[in-house]
């Protein structure tokens, strides 16, 4: 008899070729076909596995079944039992290959919205919005100190106003005086001009004088009122605002600091978070891949079944129908069936491992996904509450700092307004002053008049000398208050000057550099906003991913019901194969010159692929008796039930 | 990309089906907003897109809580009342939204959003399949 040598001893050629070569043939495409996909993307590998096998083993036939009997039926039995159970796994297999490129997608896809997210916080565009936030935080203390010096301003003008209606609270006085000095003059002017005619003239500057200081001296009266009312109201009015103003310029101020603060942190988180990030992804992504591995192991199992099974049907095959009723299993099938029980205990652990294997990988990419979900989620500072996140109080700050910008122009127009007013008030006392002073003149220079024409008449004109002295008097009194009053009048210009320009910013350029300066900040306020809410729809994007992404998992790894089935499967078939050996192999039987099953059963214990590859090269080299080394290592298979040796994967 | 990425972020499902087709076409066209929003916030267009957002809102809460009141009312619906309360508050808070808008106040995108999803997940896919289990038994 031809026979195989090998490390373990001797197996026939007929036993042998007749379990082996099928398994050998298909063994070697399998490895080519595995070796050549991982040559090949993930994508392809996927595809061949979705598209690229077949199952060459027919449905079930239990009304074949039924019609057999004996041992060839039970070995048939077997085997439509074990090609059902291909065809359930591979279904099973199948939608995870088919899985698995969604998974790797979607990974993907989110690691891409993390770092869109990522550039949004810390990158270029994080950098844009916190320097717009950094320029808006200066323009609202610039206009803070706006608001100050509009305030110093007021307070200014509501000292000089005192100062302004000092000055003329004796006017009403001086006045009166003045008209009695005239009422006087004219009455002496009268008694002398009977002696000395050039009193006459005197007599005549004296009363349109009289009836100038009466006048003017209500009118300035008039004025000051005017004024003094304008100031009591422009300060209600301004200080009002100013309060107000600078009431939201400094929650405006707290408001950009806070934001500013906020977002330096979610900077911070990103730039922390990125890196963990490209590590979640890869991890992610090698988890796929080791599910990939997963169901490439399941695929040699499958084809291990497939093996069996066509090893199970050659030997019906081979039995003619006489054999088949009520004859005993003939000891070279009953070789075969030791192997291939042999064979599906190694499918079988090998297949709960790929199974095991599978579900933690799967557990594992769940738990990682739910990881980079928690990452992103944390990256932004979101709360539990979502209407309290990060996004809806950036964005309400982003309103109010908007808000209060508006309100601060309205304030700072009305401001404006009432410093114009005051000018226009200011301008009308200046021009009464005015022509206080020219009054003032007309009164010194009658005053000298009726000193000289006094002294021309000698004793006579000494009562008329009082009157002059005393009216030169009050006339300079009168003119001191009226200087103080059109000095304060003066500041009281600069000090509504500075109102205006407080509000304006004209002490840096004007009005419409201030506009500028307003409408950028306006600017890059709403461009921090268009990056906030684009922060938060992507953010809700990677949200919504990651929920997918982990239900699928789920969802997957909950349909994976296979590993029970294969199991009793398996272990009926195991059981069946194994009794139906033990019929047909009674103790004793070892008298046969070769025992093949004794042999086999050694065979089958340091069984590798590779083994079955050398057995399936010396048949090929049509060595009829060439021994065969068979690689029989440490490595032939592992204590975990791994493959070990028994897969070569790329 | 592939199908599960082409995916709306913001999608109807079937388990929200009330049942009447009128009333599920609407309640589509509510997610179909909010995703066409969503986009538009993706793209940093939040703001240009809300007016049109915000006046579709205010049309769709006149004839859609209209639509479903009605219903609720001919199918004598226990929880109309109450019902009929989320409907006048989401109105108000529509119509409010959409006069601080018109009053030129445009960061408001999150704000509306969060609110729209929150609406479509409490009350459309909570809230309305109350009506939908009511009339079912019924």
């Amino acid at each position: 008899m031809d026979v195989v040598r090998w490390a373990g001893g001797e197996v026939s050629y007929d036993a042998a070729i007749l379990c082996q070569v099928p398994i050998v043939r298909r063994a070697d495409k399998t490895m080519n076909r595995f070796m050549h996909a991982g040559r090949m993307s993930l994508q392809k590998a996927v595809r061949i596995m979705r598209t690229g096998r077949h199952s060459p083993a027919g449905p079930a036939r239990p009304e074949a079944l039924e019609r057999e009997s004996g041992w060839v039926s039970a070995i048939q039995g077997v085997a439509a039992e074990l090609e059902d159970l291909n065809r359930s796994t591979e279904k099973d297999f199948l939608s995870v290959g088919a899985k698995l490129m969604d998974f790797m997608s979607l990974a993907r896809q989110i690691s891409s919205d993390m770092s869109v997210l990522s550039d949004l916080i810390a990158g270029e565009r994080g950098r844009s919005a916190s320097a717009a936030l950094v320029r808006i935080r200066e323009d609202v203390q610039q206009m803070g100190g706006r608001m100050e010096q509009s305030g110093q301003a007021l307070a200014a003008i509501k000292d000089l106003s005192g100062h302004v209606r000092q000055s003329f609270s004796k006017l009403r006085e001086t006045v009166s005086i003045f008209r009695t000095l005239c009422t006087l003059t004219r009455a002496e002017t009268a008694r002398l001009s009977s002696d000395v005619s050039s009193f006459s003239d005197l007599a005549d500057q004296v009363k349109p004088l009289s009836e100038s200081i009466q006048s003017s001296g209500e009118r300035v009266l008039a004025a000051s009122s005017h004024l003094d009312h304008k100031v009591q109201e422009a300060l209600r009015k301004a200080a009002d605002l100013s309060a107000r103003e600078v009431r939201e310029v400094h929650s405006l101020i707290s408001s950009v600091v806070e934001g500013l603060k906020s977002f330096e942190d979610g900077q911070q988180r990103a730039l922390e978070a990125s890196g963990r990030q490209a590590a979640q992804h890869r991890e992610v992504c090698e988890a796929i891949e080791d599910l990939v591995r997963s169901i490439q192991f399941h695929d040699i199992t499958r084809q291990q079944i497939e093996h069996v099974c066509q090893a199970l049907r050659q030997i019906c095959s081979e039995v003619s129908p006489g054999e088949r009723a009520g004859s005993p299993v003939q000891p070279h099938a009953c070789a075969v069936l030791t192997l291939e029980s042999s064979q599906l205990d190694g499918a079988a652990l090998t297949f709960v491992n790929s199974v095991e294997h599978m579900q933690r990988d799967l557990e594992d990419i769940g738990v990682r996904v739910a990881d980079m979900a928690a990452a992103s989620k944390n990256l932004m500072g979101l709360s539990e509450d979502e209407n309290d996140s990060f996004f809806l109080r950036m964005e309400g700050c982003l309103t109010g700092i908007l808000k209060a910008l508006g309100r601060c122009a309205s304030a700072e127009t009305a401001i404006e307004s009432t410093a114009s007013e005051l000018g226009e008030t200011i301008r009308g006392m200046r021009q009464a002053v005015h022509e206080i002073r020219g009054v003032e003149i007309q009164i010194q220079r009658t005053a000298i008049n009726a000193n000289i024409g006094s002294a021309h008449i000698g004793e006579a004109g000494s009562a008329l000398n009082v009157i002059a002295d005393v009216m030169h008097r009050v006339a300079l009194d009168s003119n001191g208050s009226t200087e103080a009053a059109a000095g304060a009048l003066d500041s009281m210009r600069d000090a509504a000057n500075c109102v205006a320009g407080g509000s304006r910013l004209a002490v840096s350029g004007g009005g419409a550099e201030t506009d500028h300066a307003t409408g950028e900040t306006r600017q890059a306020i709403l461009e921090l906003h268009t990056s906030s809410e684009r922060s938060f729809s992507r953010l809700k994007q990677i949200a919504t991913l990651s929920a997918q992404l982990s239900d699928d998992i789920r969802s997957l790894r909950d349909s994976l019901s296979v590993g029970k089935l294969f199991h009793e499967v398996v272990a009926r078939a195991q059981s069946e194969l194994k009794r139906m050996g033990a019929d047909a192999s009674p103790a004793g039987s070892s008298s046969m010159p070769l025992d093949p099953t004794r042999h086999i059963q050694r065979f089958t214990k340091q069984y590798t692929m590779q083994s079955e590859r050398d057995v399936h090269e010396a048949v090929s080299r049509g060595e009829a008796s060439a021994p065969v080394a068979l690689a029989v290592g440490p490595n032939a298979g592992t204590a975990d039930g791994g493959l070990g040796d028994n897969v070569e994967l790329f | 990309m592939n199908e599960a990425i082409a995916k709306p972020m913001i999608e109807w499902l079937p388990a929200y089906a009330v049942g009447v087709p009128q009333i599920d076409a609407e309640h589509q066209r509510l997610f179909a907003l909010a995703e066409g929003m969503h986009q538009a916030m993706l793209a940093g267009q939040g703001k240009a897109a809300l007016a049109a957002l915000l006046a579709d809102l205010v049309a769709y809460t006149c004839y859609h809580f209209e639509h479903e009141e009605q219903l609720m009312e001919r199918t004598g619906y226990p929880g109309y009342q109450d019902h009929r309360k989320q409907h006048e508050r989401f109105r108000s808070q529509v119509r409010a939204m959409q006069e601080r808008a018109a009053s030129g106040e445009v960061t408001m995108t999150i704000e509306v959003m969060q609110a729209l999803i929150e609406w479509l997940k409490r009350h459309i896919a909570a809230s309305d399949r109350l009506i939908s289990d009511h009339m079912k038994r019924d």
